[in-house]
C-alpha cells in the first residue's frame, strides 16, 4: 500500500498542476526518506511492520504532504497555469515554426544548388532533376503530414503526463491536425524555373482539391493522435490499478 | 504542538542555517532540525521537500546528485542568494523574538481610570 499511497499522492499533485519534474523528484525523495526512517526504526529495535508504520507516521499524512506542495504555486507547471496558451496558441506557434524551419531548409538547399550551378555551369540531367523534385516533395510531405502529427503527439504526451483534462488535450490535437492538415507546401521545376509555393485550404480561394486533401489529412492525423491518446490513457490507468492493488504497508 | 501561523518562514530559516554549514540531503536535514531544536519543532518529515524545491527554484539553494553506499542522494547547499536570504530571515526572526520577549518580560503598567 506504500507504493499505492505514493501513487495516490503523485496523482493528486499532478492533477492539481504541480510540474511532473517536481512530482517525480518529490516522490523519489519521499521513498528514500521512508527507507531511511525504516532503517532507523529497525535499528532501534522495532519490527519491520512496526518500523514501516512509524516511518509512515513520521513522514506525514498524505494530506500534509500534498498541502505543503500545493501551497507553493511556483511549483505548478506552465501547462496547468496557462492551458489555453499551451493547447490553444502552442500548436499554432509550433506549426508556424515547423513550417518556417522546413521551408527555410528547403530554400537554403535550393539556393546552394542554384549558386553551384551558376558558379560551375553545371546542369542536372532530366533524371537527376526528377529525383531532386521527388526529394523536395518527400520533404514537403513530411512538413505537411508528419509535422502536425508530431506536434499533436507531443501535446498529447505532455497533457497526459500532467493529467490534463481531455478537453485541453483534444483542443491541441484538433488545432494542430486541422491547421496542419490544410497547409500546403509544393515545389515544382520545369528545368528552367523552380517554384516553391505555400498555401492553406482554409484560406481563399477555396479549391475543392485543397479542401478535400486538407480534410483527409486532418482526419487521418487526428484519428492517429486520438488513438495514441487513448492508448496512453489506458496504459496510465492500468498502471495505477496494478500498483493500487499491491498492499505492503499498513494504513495510518 | 506549534501553532502553524508562527511557523511561517521558520522551516526556510532552519534549512538555510543548516545548509550554510554543510551540504545535506533531506533525511539529514530533518534529523539535524530535530537535534538542534531538541524536538521542539515537530513537522511531518516529508514536508521539508517542498520547502527545499521552492528554495532551489528561487535560487537560494542548489542541488546535486551524489551516490552514497549504492544509493543516489540529492544533496542541497546554499548559494550566495541563499546567504542573503538567510541574513534577512535571521534579522526578521531576531526582531520578532526580541519584541515578544520584551513584551512578556516587562511588567504591565496599564491602568484603568474610571
Amino acid at each position: 500500500m506504500l507504493q499505492s499511497r505514493f501513487d495516490e499522492l503523485r496523482e493528486r499533485l499532478l492533477r492539481a498542476g504541480i510540474a511532473p519534474r517536481h512530482v517525480r523528484r518529490y516522490i523519489a525523495e519521499l521513498r528514500d526518506h521512508f527507507d531511511d526512517l525504516v532503517r532507523e526504526e529497525t535499528a532501534n529495535g522495532a519490527s519491520q511492520s512496526a518500523a514501516e508504520m512509524k516511518a509512515r507516521a513520521r513522514l506525514g499524512s498524505d494530506n500534509d504532504l500534498a498541502e505543503t506542495m500545493l501551497a507553493r504555486p511556483d511549483l505548478r507547471s506552465l501547462m496547468a497555469r496557462y492551458p489555453w496558451a499551451v493547447f490553444g496558441v502552442g500548436p499554432v506557434a509550433m506549426l508556424i515554426a515547423g513550417l518556417a524551419a522546413a521551408v527555410a531548409i528547403e530554400v537554403g538547399v535550393l539556393n546552394l544548388i542554384s549558386a553551384q550551378m551558376h558558379a560551375t555551369g553545371w546542369k542536372p540531367s532530366p533524371a537527376g532533376l526528377r529525383r531532386f523534385i521527388l526529394a523536395a516533395e518527400v520533404w514537403n510531405t513530411l512538413a505537411t503530414y508528419v509535422a502536425p502529427f508530431v506536434i499533436a503527439v507531443t501535446l498529447c504526451v505532455m497533457g497526459l503526463r500532467q493529467r490534463m483534462p481531455a478537453f485541453w488535450i483534444f483542443t491541441g490535437i484538433v488545432i494542430a491536425c486541422v491547421l496542419g492538415g490544410f497547409q500546403e507546401v509544393h515545389f515544382s521545376d520545369d528545368g528552367h524555373h523552380g517554384e516553391l509555393s505555400l498555401g492553406s485550404g482554409l484560406l481563399p480561394p477555396f479549391s475543392m482539391k485543397m479542401v478535400v486533401g486538407g480534410l483527409y489529412r486532418a482526419v487521418i492525423t487526428s484519428a492517429a493522435a486520438a488513438a495514441l491518446y487513448w492508448f496512453g490513457l489506458r496504459r496510465q490507468r492500468s498502471g495505477n490499478t496494478t500498483i493500487d492493488s499491491a498492499a505492503t504497508l499498513p494504513a495510518e | 504542538m506549534v501553532n502553524p501561523n508562527f511557523m511561517n518562514g521558520v522551516p526556510e530559516l532552519l534549512i538555510l542555517r543548516l545548509l550554510e554549514a554543510q551540504e545535506m540531503y533531506g533525511y539529514e536535514i530533518v534529523a539535524a532540525i530535530r537535534t538542534k531544536t531538541a524536538d521542539a519543532i515537530s513537522l511531518g518529515e516529508g514536508v521539508v521537500y517542498p520547502v527545499l524545491h521552492a528554495l532551489e527554484r528561487e535560487g537560494a539553494l542548489k542541488s546535486r546528485r551524489k551516490a552514497v553506499n549504492g544509493r543516489t542522494r540529492v544533496y542541497y547547499t546554499v548559494t550566495r542568494k541563499g546567504e542573503t536570504r538567510l541574513a534577512g530571515l535571521v534579522r526578521q526572526w531576531t526582531h520578532i523574538t526580541d519584541s515578544v520577549n520584551r513584551a512578556i518580560r516587562e511588567p504591565s503598567h496599564a491602568s484603568v481610570t474610571i
